[in-house]
């Protein structure tokens, strides 16, 4: 527990529109904690999900560094970051967007395949107990029409947790849901958190903010903690 | 990824679409090749019903025809049979006048009694010559005092009485006769050789003539098949492009699903791999839809004795057709993972 699962360092990211740059991340530096909830606040357009592309080895800064689990990745090529993205970070997203093809089970199970040191056997052991701690195990062939919001929600959480990353990045996790169930996935992320997950959240939300452990506001591109109110 | 790419086919409506239109783009080919394959066997069966319609005659206008000139034109390619026809010349025994001919064509099954010829000294003779002179099998002849031959058989051929020889037999008293070898019947292969065989016998000082019999109807059939040609070139370019479409918007459609693939771990050539492998079950699965079709229409047509394509033929057909539509899945499949090395995913899934 509180160790430094991420690390950034000195970050910048510019983008080039019409012969202007717009620089969108001018120098992030933060440590990420295992444990903990992070809320990144911001306005729109301030570079949050940027941020996460960056974070999450979609995208690739100018400059500075990115270290996972204390392994620089600021360099590594796409075949590695798909590797680091499978084992170390899991993704959740304001859509849910889960596959509709695949029944409730298989979705959690799809980052599991590519687990060489899974067989069937424990992957099979595994998908019941993420249904047992997302309270899904009634919906395990359920495909994702079938369920409500909220179900379809803690389904991608548990997809996210399928390879028992260290990262959790969640873009606007509890953005299309009601009151309830926000509150339902904001306890289900915190208590993620205190089994030594790293959560990490984009949101506008109040009640995230309030749920955070930690706050943090992107503005001009730089990141600083804020108070949760 | 196969338990993957399993579940891809849980999209009954995409599957279904897709396989209806490769479906019908290949059966379209089929189609054009099996006209093709009619009128290229209606033309065949034509100029095999008449002989005359592949030979030609040619008159040897500028020098004399030795036996060694006949076995030169033999090597000539597509020459498949050099014969007279008839002589139009007769020789006599006694009083009987007799209208030499060659055995060509003749086969076991138009003698009615005896056998075929042999020997040189062997000869058929037709009924109306066996009826008017009184002969029987075993008869001896001595044609103009110098040919001793002996009747082995007699068919029902022509009524004009006549003796039939062996071809070099017949050449041989032809040539010590000086009668009219100069003219010739050649048979060729096929009609479609005949201008081939024309020019090569004019580079040999010979005159040739084609016989024009059944020129028309087969110049007729000719164009019909050019024109079926053509029209398979446009149905293959109507396939390609139709086929391209289609196995783009099927990769384009996978876009948000490669996106989320991609973004919980997946590479790029996994992705290619399990689009390529779709689309290959989709090929494969349209392609045995429509030997199902071929294997029950040739049931049916060869019951009815109606024409068909034989197996081998919609085999190579078929063989293109998943030629063509593995090229274009190859290429898919590249730019596919060209695009997965740009695609912004989480953009991709935040629009979904």
């Amino acid at each position: 527990m509180n160790n430094v699962v991420l690390k950034c360092q000195s970050l910048k990211k510019t983008y080039k529109k019409k012969n202007r740059k717009l620089v969108i991340l001018k120098d992030i530096n933060y440590e990420f904690k295992s444990g903990h909830v992070y809320a990144i606040v911001g306005k729109s357009g301030a570079g949050k999900t940027t941020l996460i592309n960056i974070l999450g080895l979609l995208k690739k800064q100018d400059s500075g560094k990115i270290f996972i689990l204390n392994n620089d990745v600021s360099k590594i090529n796409e075949n590695k970051a798909s590797e680091i993205r499978n084992k170390n970070i899991g993704f959740v997203f304001q859509s849910f967007y889960l596959d509709p093809l695949l029944t409730t089970e298989e979705n959690i199970k799809l980052p599991m395949l590519l687990n060489n040191s899974l067989d069937k056997i424990k992957i099979n052991e595994r998908v019941k107990k993420l249904l047992k701690e997302v309270e899904l195990e009634d919906r395990e062939t359920h495909f994702p029409k079938e369920l409500s919001g909220g179900e379809q929600q803690r389904v991608a959480i548990a997809r996210a947790l399928a390879n028992n990353p260290d990262i959790i990045l969640a873009d606007e996790p509890t953005g299309s849901l009601d009151p309830e169930n926000e509150e339902n996935i904001l306890n289900i992320l915190k208590s993620l958190a205190k089994k030594g997950k790293c959560i990490i959240i984009v949101t506008h939300s109040k009640t995230v903010r309030e749920y955070a452990d930690i706050v943090l506001e992107l503005k001009k591109g730089i990141l600083e903690e804020v108070s949760r109110d | 990824m196969i338990e993957y790419i399993k579940t891809r086919f849980r999209d009954h409506h995409k599957l279904l679409i897709s396989v209806s239109l490769l479906f019908t783009i290949s059966l379209f080919i089929l189609i054009a090749e099996f006209l093709l394959s009619y009128y290229q066997y209606t033309i065949n069966k034509t100029v095999d019903k008449k002989e005359a319609n592949r030979t030609l005659i040619i008159y040897n206008v500028t020098k004399e025809m030795t036996n060694q000139d006949f076995i030169e034109l033999s090597k000539i390619k597509h020459i498949i049979n050099i014969y007279e026809e008839y002589t139009n010349w007769n020789l006599k025994e006694k009083d009987k006048i007799f209208l030499l001919q060659n055995n060509y064509n003749i086969t076991n099954t138009k003698i009615n009694i005896g056998h075929n010829i042999n020997s040189p000294n062997e000869v058929l003779i037709n009924k109306t010559a066996a009826n008017e002179y009184h002969l029987s099998i075993d008869d001896q002849i001595n044609l103009n005092d110098k040919y001793k031959v002996k009747i082995v058989g007699i068919i029902n051929n022509d009524e004009i009485p006549s003796i039939y020889f062996e071809n070099k037999a017949l050449r041989n008293i032809a040539l010590q006769e000086q009668a009219f070898l100069n003219k010739m019947n050649i048979v060729i292969d096929e009609y479609q050789n005949l201008n081939f065989v024309i020019k090569e016998l004019q580079n040999r000082g010979y005159e040739a003539i084609k016989n024009e019999t059944l020129d028309q109807e087969v110049n007729r059939l000719e164009e019909i098949i050019n024109n079926i040609s053509f029209g398979i070139y446009f149905i293959i370019l109507f396939t390609i492009v139709i086929t391209f479409s289609i196995f783009n918007i099927l990769v384009k459609n996978e876009i948000k699903n490669n996106a989320l693939l991609k973004l919980i771990g997946y590479k790029n050539k996994n992705i290619v791999f399990m689009n390529f492998i779709y689309l290959l079950i989709i090929i494969i699965i349209s392609l045995l839809s429509n030997s199902v079709i071929y294997f029950f229409l040739k049931l049916i047509l060869d019951i009815n004795n109606c024409f068909t394509i034989p197996y081998i033929e919609y085999l190579s057909i078929i063989s293109y057709i998943f030629l063509l539509y593995f090229i274009i899945l190859v290429i898919i499949s590249l730019i596919n993972h060209l695009k997965l090395h740009k695609i912004d995913m989480l953009n991709i899934i935040e629009e979904s």
